[in-house]
């Protein structure tokens, strides 16, 4: 067994045994082929997408697995909500100019309420390139959306200027995984699928439904009586006050509908798309909840209905999901070549 | 309108169009094919193959052990060849037109 023989041998060892067991020595025979006479070591180029698809298949996040298949299917839809949700951001909430009367007290950034307008250019950056089709650009500004978002809080508390709420960005780091964990070559021609388009059309939905509940808050006229004083009433108060987790609920009814629709497709036989569906919706939960607990606290429970409807829609999403794995078999071959 | 294959999933499936192709020989295809534009790396290789083969598209056709390295040979399905056939046919179609377009339109004699 050759140096490079042997390196290569570590790397396919983390795929999963069996898979090793059936392909380990074809992928062996393959990666060998592509390397020079003399080499000793993996070529990076080679040993990135090797062990990259040895995780996925791994952790069942593979296209030829139900999961795999499901991320690959939201990924871009999941990318365009993130984008929208960031351009509503940095015009509501960060851009001073517009709203300057109501700048809040503390660390602002030039002309920028908090830092969160760096994240906020990075996903509008990504949402872009993946409308302009360029799958390497995108991915590479999805990586770098989520190390952004995910270094921003303590960032901003080293640096101590203002920072937008945590929930804010625990839900768009959420939005960004489906992408980072699928395999690069997924994004290839897929805003053009059929399946990504309905998703897509899905997201901008949503993202103009968050919008329209949050307008009375814009406008001012259902602010929670926390917000009122020193603050004053301004469109910042989206991602600082307590006021956003109110009109939050919207994101319940939302998902709820979403769920419906879901519940709807499976019983069709159109499981993957439903189960997709049933994925899509699960991060607007996540914000939902984010806003209760990450700014109220655990011990929060101003409405237990709410929390009830929470969780149920948790659990069926998280069931359909499921169902759409175990059964899997469709009436037509639906989802992305 | 043309039907909507992905490019890693279009190219796996023209280089097994001429006959069956072990891993090697589908990435060595790919890049002539391409022009050396493209090159498929092992790991995104066994990606699009594990989920062709789901989809029915490609089969695992014979083997072999050459050096003491074994080698899967991997061809088209009638589904595959199907698939391959409709998209190809649309896109130079397309193609075709595009060409004409530009030969009509003013300013391009």
């Amino acid at each position: 067994m050759t140096p490079l023989e042997r390196r290569y041998g570590r790397l396919l060892s983390l795929y999963p045994k069996d898979y090793r067991a059936e392909r380990g020595a074809e992928i062996m025979s393959t990666v060998l082929g592509t390397s020079q006479p003399e080499q000793l070591w993996p070529h990076p180029k080679e040993a990135v997408p090797l062990v990259g698809h040895a995780l996925r298949m791994r952790f069942g996040l593979a296209e030829s697995q139900p999961i795999g298949r499901l991320l690959v299917a939201i990924g871009p839809a999941q990318l365009i909500l993130a984008s929208l949700i960031s351009v509503m951001s940095f015009l509501g909430a960060e851009w001073n100019p517009w709203w300057g009367r109501h700048v809040l007290p503390g660390g602002q950034v030039g002309p920028f309420q908090t830092t969160g307008f760096i994240a906020y250019v990075s996903w509008t950056a990504a949402g872009l390139a993946l409308l302009f089709k360029n799958p390497k650009v995108t991915r590479r500004l999805v990586v770098l959306s989520m190390s952004i978002t995910a270094v921003l809080v303590p960032f901003s508390r080293a640096l101590s200027l203002d920072r937008p709420i945590p929930s804010l960005l625990a839900f768009l780091f959420v939005l960004g995984l489906p992408i980072l964990v699928s395999s690069p070559q997924s994004l290839k021609g897929s805003v053009s699928d059929r399946l990504q388009k309905v998703l897509i059309a899905m997201s901008l939905l949503v993202a103009i439904a968050i919008a329209l509940a949050l307008l009375p808050v814009w406008n001012g006229s259902t602010v929670h009586q926390f917000s009122r004083g020193s603050y004053g009433l301004s469109p910042s108060i989206l991602f600082y006050r307590t006021d956003l987790v109110f009109v939050a609920t919207w994101l319940l009814w939302i998902d709820a509908a979403a769920i419906a629709v879901s519940a709807m497709l499976f019983f069709i036989g159109r499981r993957l798309l439903a189960g997709s569906v049933a994925l899509s919706g699960l991060p607007l939960l996540v914000l939902w909840f984010g806003f209760r607990y990450l700014w109220f606290g655990f011990g929060y429970n101003d409405s237990t209905a709410h929390l009830l409807v929470g969780v149920v829609l948790v659990a069926s999403s998280v069931a359909l999901v499921c169902l759409s794995m175990l059964f899997p078999k469709e009436q037509a071959m639906e989802r992305a070549r | 309108m043309v039907s909507e294959v992905r490019e890693p999933t279009y190219l796996v499936l023209t280089a097994l169009a001429a006959g069956p192709l072990h891993g090697y020989g589908i990435i060595k295809e790919v890049s002539s094919i391409t022009q050396g534009k493209v090159t498929i790396r092992t790991g995104s290789l066994y990606g699009t193959i594990d989920r062709l083969v789901q989809e029915g598209l490609v089969q695992a056709d014979s083997e072999e052990v050459v050096e003491g390295r074994l080698r899967r040979y991997y061809s088209l399905t009638v589904e595959g060849t199907a698939l391959l056939t409709s998209h190809a046919t649309q896109m130079a179609s397309v193609s075709k037109e595009a060409l004409r377009r530009l030969r009509v339109s003013p300013g391009m004699a």
